[in-house]
């Protein structure tokens, strides 16, 4: 394709844009977690260490001048109240970026392991909890890029009997889209 | 390339579009690839005749050619992959081969004419192991697609027609279908 990473113009606007995980690719990992269903909802249950494994590009409308970062997020739940234990977990992702023509964990290999630290479990059972779980510095990043990422519950202070499920991950970034090029 | 005036979308900005293929997808297939775990990427690795079946739709703000007959393809299906060999050890080759087909509502899936055949030619795996490797796999004629036609994909490794085949497997790290898309100027009033 032609216009394949062309700079992008001069003149444009920015805003907030968000990359979708497809909740099945949570299935996938070195130690995976449980799906569990909260029909509607589909989800994935957490135990301390358990991992999926997924691929997020650099969208191809990433803003690149100056280039923007990116925040992994993740929407879960706990069928435990706070009240019961003050639980709480820990969210991890680990993360290396990749172009084309790079080693995939070669030299230049742009590792980076990101912790939230503990999170207390929702005052309700089954309350949606928002985590931002790390930041793709920016300087880890160029337009379209692979991004490995793993998803961990690591360790925390006080574990719930309950095991925490994912519900939504994604990957927010700031988009630019040119009107002129 | 501003400006653009399309019969059909009016003018607008045409820029490139990605519609990520989840890698987990290649899972599924007549003789699927193995997964392979390099964490934190996820990959599969294809033997000789190893295939993924996936599908997709042709996105709303995809641009159609208004004359495709006389111009180049716009749509194509790229991939990322390495192998854990370097080219030196046995300068082995693959070659990578996609098989689509197209419909509509109302249309007979595997109706004849609207499916298309490409392949890579012999390529060699690169210098380094699990360097990563982009390659158009293929295109989708213009001709016979149009906005949210439901696109079936089988990609496959097939055999090489000199090359020396690697001892390890190829590795597929990424797959996307990258097309024009156009981004249409203003609004329709009230």
């Amino acid at each position: 394709m032609v216009v394949t990473r062309r700079g992008q113009g001069d003149y444009g606007y920015q805003d907030t844009y968000r990359y979708d995980i497809p909740i099945t690719s949570l299935a996938a990992g070195l130690a995976p977690p449980d799906a569990v269903t909260r029909a509607p909802y589909r989800a994935y249950a957490y135990t301390v260490n358990d991992n999926s494994l997924f691929t997020v590009p650099v969208p191809i409308d990433w803003a690149r001048n100056p280039a923007s970062t990116m925040d992994v997020y993740v929407r879960w739940v706990c069928n435990e109240n706070f009240a019961l234990a003050t639980a709480d977990i820990q969210w991890r992702i680990v993360y290396d970026t990749v172009d084309q023509n790079n080693q995939v964990l070669g030299a230049a290999a742009t590792t980076a392991t990101l912790d939230t630290g503990d999170v207390d479990i929702p005052v309700t059972a089954l309350m949606i909890q928002e985590t931002n779980i790390g930041t793709i510095i920016a300087a880890n990043l160029a337009a379209v890029d692979t991004i490995g990422l793993e998803l961990w519950r690591i360790a925390s202070t006080t574990t719930p009997t309950a095991e925490p499920e994912a519900i939504a991950v994604w990957v927010e970034y700031t988009r630019f889209i040119s009107t002129y090029q | 390339m501003a400006n653009v005036n399309s019969p059909l979308q009016g003018y607008g900005t045409l820029t490139e579009g990605r519609i990520e293929i989840p890698i987990e997808t290649l899972a599924a297939g007549a003789i699927p690839p193995a997964p392979v775990t390099t964490a934190p990427y996820r990959g599969y690795a294809y033997t000789v005749g190893d295939d993924s079946y996936f599908q997709f739709a042709l996105p709303i703000d995809m641009m159609e050619e208004t004359n495709p007959s006389t111009t180049p393809a716009d749509t194509g299906i790229f991939i990322r992959w390495g192998c854990n060999e370097t080219y030196a050890a046995n300068t082995g080759s693959v070659r990578w081969q996609i098989a689509w087909e197209t419909c509509s509502q109302n249309s007979e899936v595997l109706a004849a004419g609207r499916a298309g055949r490409y392949q890579t030619n012999d390529i060699q795996v690169p210098t380094l192991a699990r360097q990563v490797q982009e390659t158009r796999v293929g295109d989708l004629m213009d001709q016979y697609i149009e906005v949210g036609d439901t696109v079936g994909v089988t990609l496959s490794r097939i055999a090489t027609e000199n090359g020396a085949t690697p001892v390890l497997e190829p590795e597929i790290y990424a797959v996307w279908v990258s097309y024009f898309r156009l981004m249409q100027w203003g609004s329709v009033g009230r």
